[in-house]
């Protein structure tokens, strides 16, 4: 089985479509960094500074309350429409790219099984995930601290003035981090459930951000007759990172979300 | 009848003798000033901790650095929310902006104690302040502030004696009461409109306290450069 997903991380891999993904991270997150360096005083820095403006008629407020955590936070907020197409962009081909090449009937005369090779692939894209995801994390702290520094973290939060300690904040977004891969999973999972129904890799693709996108307005709309149906949508959960941020952390909560994203994880693969 | 018009002297006297000892506002300022002008510079490292509803903040260090007669500057790795009227402290601060309007004596615990009313000399600042000083250091013990609309502060100062010469702040107490999303009135006084947060009155108040700790004074008047308060 180890074997199998070797093989098929070196297919995925050697693909110039995944390499897509961190091309995209790898240009606009550094673009976006230098850009909130040069619009200091507007922009996410800004946002900071409002954060607390009713304690700054009292008081006065030493140290910096926009660093390199502010900036990689507001970096995870803002891309949370291009990394779920970036990995349906992979993910969605993983079944559909090789019945479009015709490979497939090639694999399976080997003696490895159906289920193997659809296990290993899915893996594949799993671990494909988290790697983007990490590059995402490393590379957003990484520019964030060089250009901003680094310190305490004032989290933007409405209402309410939260700041954590530059230690605790590393460990927050290490879990912050974990639970966007875990939601990032669920996308990756519908995106490899729609790959086996199609047979190019077009359609996943598309389909996979349609029913997101749709999912996500229905999930944020506060309308009553959408009420019932935001609990059995996996996109009320996907945003579950954001917990990381809260004192005290809801565990409870974010318990609950991982059992649901993982139901839908499963969901979709399990067919 | 001698004993009597001894026994009247003795009352009269000894009333308008008290008042002849008791210093006048102003002249307390100027104790305060004096004693407060034996200090030319210091380095001391402050710990602040704040309690307030929707502030989260975690205990944090910052150092302070302070130039005669109201240079400060202060550095911090961390995020440290300091109270503003705490600067109000520095009597050539109150002897600039605020005249005395008038003053009380009480003895607590054998220490002489001068409640001063101060209002400012200025109309824009509308704050007005109370400061309760004591006779030993001429320092002040306590403080309230009062602004526009009724928000308060008030500062409980201990002082310690360092290197055996100077009197200087080992801890503050700020409690605040005050107002959230408060207008400025000097916005609309231009304009002569009406001040629509006034009119709807649901201006809500905060309270909070704020600690602060001044440890490890060092470099007391030991000459500190300007360079320091050049940074940012």
């Amino acid at each position: 089985m180890f074997k199998l997903i070797h093989i098929e991380n070196i297919k995925t891999f050697y693909k110039w479509r995944t390499g897509i993904g961190f091309l995209a991270i790898g240009v606009l997150l550094p673009l976006m960094m230098i850009g909130m360096s040069l619009d200091i005083g507007h922009g996410p820095s800004a946002m900071a500074v409002r954060a607390v403006k009713d304690l700054s008629e009292n008081f006065f407020i030493v140290g910096s309350i926009f660093n390199g955590f502010s900036a990689a936070y507001f970096v995870m907020n803002s891309l949370w429409v291009l990394i779920p197409f970036l990995i349906a962009l992979v993910a969605g081909d993983q079944i559909a790219g090789e019945n479009a090449a015709g490979t497939f009937r090639i694999s399976l005369i080997r003696p490895t099984s159906r289920t193997q090779i659809i296990s290993a692939k899915f893996i594949t894209t799993l671990i494909y995930t988290v790697l983007l995801i990490f590059f995402l994390g490393l590379l957003s702290i990484g520019i964030g601290i060089l250009l901003f520094g680094r310190g305490d973290f004032l989290v933007p939060r409405r209402g309410e003035i939260l700041v954590l300690l530059e230690g605790q904040t590393w460990l927050r977004f290490g879990l912050a981090y974990l639970l966007a891969i875990w939601a990032m999973w669920s996308v990756a999972s519908l995106a490899f459930f729609l790959s086996t129904l199609a047979e190019n890799s077009l359609g996943p693709v598309i389909g996979t951000m349609a029913i997101l996108i749709a999912s996500l307005i229905i999930s944020k709309t506060p309308l009553q007759i959408f009420n019932k149906v935001k609990p059995l949508l996996f996109t009320t959960y996907v945003d579950g990172w954001r917990k990381a941020f809260q004192e005290p952390i809801p565990w409870h909560e974010i318990n609950s979300g991982v059992l649901y994203l993982a139901i839908y994880i499963l969901g979709f693969f399990c067919p | 009848m001698k004993f009597l018009y001894v026994l009247l002297f003795c009352v009269f006297a000894t009333s308008g003798f008290e008042e002849d000892l008791m210093p006048s506002a102003q002249e307390i300022l100027n104790r305060m000033t004096s004693s407060f002008e034996k200090i030319e510079d210091y380095v001391v490292t402050l710990e602040g901790t704040i309690k307030m509803e929707g502030v989260n903040v975690p205990k944090t260090e910052a150092i302070l650095f302070y130039k005669k007669p109201d240079k400060i500057h202060i550095e911090s790795k961390g995020i440290l929310f300091l109270p503003k009227k705490i600067m109000a402290i520095n009597p050539y601060y109150l002897k600039r902006y605020f005249k005395p309007l008038s003053i009380e004596k009480k003895i607590v615990k054998e220490v002489t104690i001068y409640k001063i009313t101060l209002i400012p000399k200025e109309k824009r600042l509308r704050n007005g302040i109370e400061i309760w000083v004591e006779d030993k250091h001429w320092s002040i013990k306590k403080m309230k502030i009062t602004r526009f609309k009724g928000s308060t502060i008030m500062a409980h100062i201990e002082y310690t004696m360092i290197k055996g010469k100077y009197w200087l702040p080992k801890s503050t107490v700020v409690e605040l009461n005050i107002l959230a999303k408060a207008r400025r009135p000097e916005i609309f006084d231009d304009f002569g409109e009406i001040d629509h947060w006034e009119e709807k009155g649901t201006v809500k108040t905060k309270r909070g306290i704020v600690n602060i700790l001044f440890k490890n004074y060092r470099g007391v008047n030991a000459g500190l450069s300007d360079e320091v308060f050049k940074r940012k």
